[in-house]
């Protein structure tokens, strides 16, 4: 107990993004070291040598720097979206997934498996084009379900969001059903989510949500402390909750639709990470939105670095590992911390 | 009145067509003045306040704040100016104490990312003033529900608003807090800040008052000095229970006087056939 009050001051924002983006930055340069393939780092960044002859380099900068950017990005994406989940719904079991993103997305790639579209416009496969739409689709969906004399309802959002859920949790079992045993095998790697890249192409299918995203939610970020005392309270304050629950649905949504259709259903990191934040920074949403971008991108490329090397040469998918390694984590955090999780 | 902040006239509202909630209401309040507003459970105090403070539209009748339409004034202005306690306090996440009085704060930060030295220094104040400065550091998810209510109340001052709508802030605090509620409640009027108070225990608030309002069934039944309103028919027509005043000096205790309801307690128990209705009159006996 003492008698100071917890200001935002600059130092202090600066101080823990500074931590935050250490730990990002010290993960994405160990990320490119390790693989399933040992390289030489030397005749890698040998550029005299022609790429054709130089598969040390083409691992390097075709696959592994590329792997580690889409982790990057699709970890930022996944915390930050759970963040704003959890602040839009006061709940701290929100995640990005909550309200059917994902099992709208995984029926999305489901439905183009099982048609068999490989490839659209723009070379974007179908899988992806067909989860990015469903997953809007079921956000869409959701929302219109749950607006009530113009206003969405927390309560009406989650039953909706948990019924919608369900539903396309059952139509994918469904697909699957039907499916032959290869188009059954392709679904379920999906449904693991998988990291593995070549090229940038996935990376800029995140990371321009990424930032629109970012840009809308931190200017919002003072606001999401208020949503915290309930509508009313912060309605009353000035605070236009209907623009800021439509401007914070919208960019999770994105988020989370364009990291489950690039690299599939991913969880945990979502829900853990702004919780870790929050037990190390505060609850404050200008701390917990940027914090959890920076933790959740250095968190996602850790996993997927003990995924490519516990069992090399063989991958395990991510979200296994996100789990596995997340979960015990997260668990003792919870216990050692208690008081700071008391929601 | 020359410094009204609000004057409502001919307020009607119903949340559903079939159940008027308020009916032809009038209401005003005045700078400086603390206005009690009284009545049973359901009269519709907490809709007149949300009313007031704009989170419902009356479905008849105009509101005036400052001399200007309601509607007119934008939210984040209003919310500089009025601050309103909601009944239910509600707080998810572990902020700290001083955390959520900074976020009184809010109307005044004009979109800035940072806490302000002046936000800092207007919270600290309001903390001091209602006796929980040295609480900034506690976890606002660890406090008892009246604790938590001083802190409500706290950043409700921390915004300095010219008007305060407050509903039932003193209900889960005990004597002595509520009574300093009420003294600083008191002193905040004095200062020319306008205050209603929907509140139940209206022996103990007539004392601070300048005025009451007793609206029963949505309708203001008596807006007046204390001594007007707590006139025992009157109040037993709202609450529809026998009331009892008893005055001493300035301070008055106002009670349900069911015929000695412990006997009958007694009484049927020793009958054993003890009725919903005589349970449910003791207890208002003991409500009161």
């Amino acid at each position: 107990m003492n008698g100071t009050i917890r200001t935002l001051t600059p130092g202090r924002f600066w101080s823990w993004m500074a931590v935050f983006g250490a730990f990002a930055l010290v993960c994405a340069a160990i990320g490119p070291m390790f693989g399933t393939q040992p390289i030489d780092f030397a005749r890698a960044l040998d550029f005299s040598i022609p790429l054709s002859e130089n598969p040390d380099r083409f691992i390097l900068f075709g696959t592994r720097l590329p792997r580690v950017a889409l982790a990057l990005v699709t970890g930022a994406s996944l915390a930050m979206a759970g963040a704003a989940m959890q602040a839009l719904l006061r709940n701290p079991l929100a995640s990005p997934f909550t309200l059917g993103v994902a099992s709208g997305g995984t029926f999305g790639a489901a439905l183009a498996i099982y048609v068999g579209v490989a490839a659209t416009a723009f070379k974007v496969p179908g899988t992806v084009l067909s989860a990015f739409v469903l997953s809007l689709a079921t956000i869409g969906l959701v929302w219109a379900l749950a607006y009530r004399r113009g206003r969405l309802t927390t309560g009406m959002l989650l039953l909706a969001g948990v019924s919608v859920n369900f539903l396309f949790g059952a139509l994918v079992l469904l697909l699957q059903y039907m499916s032959d045993f290869e188009q059954s095998f392709a679904l379920i790697r999906w449904m693991m989510g998988s990291l593995d890249t070549v090229g940038y192409d996935s990376f800029w299918g995140i990371a321009p949500a990424l930032v629109i995203a970012a840009i809308v939610l931190f200017r919002y970020a003072r606001a999401f402390n208020l949503m915290a005392l309930g509508d009313e309270a912060a309605i009353t304050s000035g605070v236009n909750v209907r623009r800021l629950e439509l401007a914070g649905f919208v960019a999770s949504g994105l988020l989370a639709g364009a990291a489950v259709s690039q690299v599939g259903p991913i969880g945990f990191v979502g829900l853990m990470i702004p919780h870790g934040v929050r037990m190390l920074a505060g609850p404050d949403y200008r701390l917990v939105l940027p914090g959890s971008m920076l933790a959740g991108a250095g968190f996602l490329v850790l996993c997927d670095l003990v995924s490519r090397i516990v069992l090399a040469p063989a991958e395990l998918p991510p979200g296994i590992i996100t789990a596995i390694l997340g979960a015990p984590f997260f668990l003792w955090l919870l216990r050692a911390r208690a008081r700071e999780m008391v929601v | 009145m020359s410094d009204a902040l609000y004057i409502a006239s001919n307020l009607s509202f119903a949340y559903r067509a079939d159940r008027p909630v308020l009916i032809d209401v009038d209401f005003s309040l005045g700078a400086g003045e603390l206005v009690a507003l009284i009545g049973p459970n359901g009269a519709g105090k907490s809709t007149l306040l949300k009313l007031l403070v704009g989170l419902h539209k009356p479905g008849s009748g105009e509101i005036e704040f400052g001399g200007k339409p309601l509607g007119d004034i934008r939210p984040r202005e209003l919310a500089r100016r009025v601050a309103y306690l909601p009944q239910e306090d509600e707080i998810h996440f572990p902020f700290t104490v001083g955390e959520v009085v900074m976020l009184g704060r809010w109307p005044h930060s004009g979109g800035a990312f940072f806490d302000s030295a002046s936000d800092r220094e207007a919270s600290a104040r309001a903390m001091e003033v209602v006796g929980i400065a040295e609480w900034a550091g506690r976890l606002v998810t660890e406090l008892s529900g009246g604790e938590r209510a001083r802190v409500m109340l706290a950043r409700a001052i921390a915004t300095e608003p010219k008007c305060l709508l407050l509903d039932e802030p003193v209900s889960e605090l005990d004597l002595k807090w509520r009574t300093d509620a009420y003294i600083l409640l008191r002193r905040l009027a004095d200062s020319g800040i306008g205050i209603v108070v929907a509140a139940h225990d209206i022996g103990a608030i007539s004392r601070w008052s300048d005025r009451m309002a007793l609206l029963s069934r949505g309708r203001i039944v008596a807006d007046g000095a204390p001594d007007e309103v707590l006139a025992e028919p009157t109040l037993k027509e709202a609450y529809g229970v026998e009331v009892k005043v008893i005055a001493d000096g300035r301070d008055r205790a106002v009670f349900a006087t069911i015929r000695s309801p412990g006997t009958r307690r007694a009484h049927c128990k020793a009958r054993g056939d003890c009725s919903k209705g005589s349970r449910v009159t003791d207890e208002e006996g003991r409500d009161a």
